[in-house]
């Protein structure tokens, strides 16, 4: 009530100013009026702004230019979305092999880390944290910690893991070049980033399903719930939908910009571009090739399918 | 400009090469390191950093064996052909800079014989062998203190290094001559097919950074049918 009569007493003054500056000035007004509010949002405010905002904005601008890092930005207008759309082939590759790789790796990572979390906060409490460790753990360790197991189990060599046994059960007669062969590249991927897949959306989901009301269940149990699987989809999920969008918008974000995980494996680039995701190719422009203006475009391709991704899980999982 | 890559010769180094793979079943992926510890493999063909590893991380190893020039083809005059590249690093001195004559007083102390086995043998007292430092400078390689026989071998090699000219681009080459490998073992594509398509995207890279810095073609066509220097 006293805001409007404020701004009221502020319209009546300044008449003769146009209805836009009053609205500015009552902007400011309610600015001052709360400004310990603002203090309190100040650090984390100007963090983002130049930790998140200021680089996007940059990266926006950076793609109309040609930029090598030397000399100055020369602005060319939409060629490097022209170029990126019409001209690069390995683009395209890219954007095939990422959006592969994410519709599998994205739903499967997903209810496979739902389910463990609901595995796991089944059994007593005792054990919980050492399973929680066990699946936490890969998605914890570097790229570099991981290639070191995986490269062994899939190496090409005759005395690889996986080569070593097949041959040996007569499967195959000479060693598979998993990490060269462009058929097993993209599978060897999904492969580990689904073991490295249970990170803080995993941890999200347990978190929720911990805090699930225990009289729910036995409000459940008196309506007639029988099998664990109702208890589950009746009560578990729509408790934990939160968590659910949470763990949706990560998954998106981590299956697009898998980047480590093809690198340490498959090298950069990868035979053949096979495993060329999105941010393989922006990093080839971008620091083998030292074109910041054409990278920054992939980036901001890149930022426009996420974006466009999240607000359609938002669509499904976030309306009440 | 373009690669040379579709020159007879090179189809030919390239079948010859593919050819191990692909006639005589050579074993495309093996871990050398492992394999010389155990003595699968007495002999390879190995960059410095294995030569590290084995002189650092196989001590049961040591004095039972050292380093050689490469192999070669014999050439009509009797000569074996050990060419082989090597990494290039290099110093440079901007035009616009404002301290030309300082940057090359640095240039000429930081690349000469004396800072050059200083630093190296600095660097080895300080981390250990592993942090060995393969300097450029012959002279400062002569002074230092390793095996005779392993300098003897890598002056003897030194006669034949040959790199191929670094140009704009030069990196889509080594990117295409794998992915050619690639398509000629893995995928059973022809050769001349796998090399040709290969040669099409060097070029077009090669094209591609000439025109984004303005180097015209006009000026080396000396150099445009290179002998892959």
């Amino acid at each position: 009530m006293i805001s409007n009569e404020a701004a009221v007493v502020i319209l009546k003054k300044k008449q003769a100013t146009s209805l836009r500056s009053g609205k500015m000035s009552r902007l400011w007004s309610d600015i001052k009026r709360n400004r310990v509010s603002y203090l309190f949002l100040a650090p984390f405010l100007l963090l983002f702004s130049f930790f998140t905002i200021m680089p996007i904005v940059i990266s926006v601008f950076l793609s109309f230019t040609y930029y090598n890092i030397l000399q100055p930005a020369k602005f060319i207008g939409l060629s490097n979305y022209r170029l990126l759309f019409v001209d690069d082939d390995i683009f395209l590759q890219a954007v095939g092999i990422t959006l592969k790789f994410a519709f599998i790796t994205g739903p499967v990572g997903y209810v496979m880390a739902f389910l463990l979390a609901w595995l796991i906060s089944q059994i007593p409490i005792k054990y919980r944290f050492f399973y929680t460790l066990c699946f936490y753990t890969p998605s914890i360790t570097s790229a570099v910690a991981m290639s070191v197991v995986w490269v062994y189990i899939f190496a090409g060599d005759r005395k690889g893991l996986l080569n070593y046994h097949a041959t040996k059960l007569g499967i195959i007669d000479e060693p598979y070049l998993f990490l060269q062969n462009i058929n097993s590249i993209v599978p060897v991927i999904i492969i580990v980033s689904l073991w490295m897949s249970m990170g803080v959306g995993f941890l999200a989901f347990l978190a929720g399903l911990q805090n699930v009301p225990k009289d729910l269940y036995e409000a459940g149990s008196i309506d007639g719930v029988k099998y664990r699987w109702q208890e589950l989809w009746y009560i578990t999920i729509p408790s934990v939908k939160p968590q659910l969008l949470f763990g949706a918008v990560l998954q998106v974000v981590v299956s697009l910009t898998v980047f480590d995980v093809s690198v340490q494996l498959v090298g950069l680039p990868s035979p053949l571009y096979a495993g060329h995701t999105i941010l393989v190719h922006l990093y080839d422009y971008a620091f083998i090739r030292f074109e910041m203006g054409y990278a920054s475009a992939i980036a901001i391709v890149l930022f426009c399918m996420m974006m466009g991704l999240n607000r359609l899980i938002f669509n499904i999982l976030g309306r009440d | 400009m373009r690669s040379n890559l579709d020159s007879p010769e090179a189809l030919k180094a390239f079948k010859m090469w593919t050819g191990l793979f692909t006639n005589f079943k050579i074993q495309k992926q093996a871990d050398f390191y492992n394999r010389f510890r155990s003595g699968e493999m007495p002999i390879g063909v190995a960059d410095y950093s294995t030569y590290l590893l084995l002189s650092t991380a196989a001590p049961e190893l040591t004095g039972w064996w050292g380093m050689k020039p490469m192999p070669g083809i014999e050439q009509p005059d009797g000569k074996i052909n050990r060419a082989t590249g090597g990494l290039g690093q290099t110093g440079i001195i901007f035009e616009s800079s404002k301290h030309q004559d300082k940057a090359w007083e640095f240039l000429k102390w930081w690349t000469g014989a004396d800072a050059q086995e200083r630093f190296s043998s600095e660097l080895e007292a300080l981390i250990g062998v592993e942090a060995r430092w393969n300097t450029a400078n012959i002279e400062a390689l002569e002074r230092l203190p390793w095996q005779k026989a392993d300098i003897d071998a890598i002056l003897e090699q030194w006669d034949w290094f040959k790199e191929r000219e670094i140009v704009l681009g030069g990196y889509y080459t080594t990117r295409h001559v794998a992915n050619i490998w690639n398509e000629i073992v893995l995928n059973g594509k022809n050769t001349r097919e796998a090399v040709e398509e290969g040669v099409k995207e060097i070029n077009k890279e090669l094209r591609k950074k000439r025109e984004e810095f303005g180097i015209t073609d006009t000026l080396d066509n000396s150099m445009d049918k290179g002998e892959g220097k």
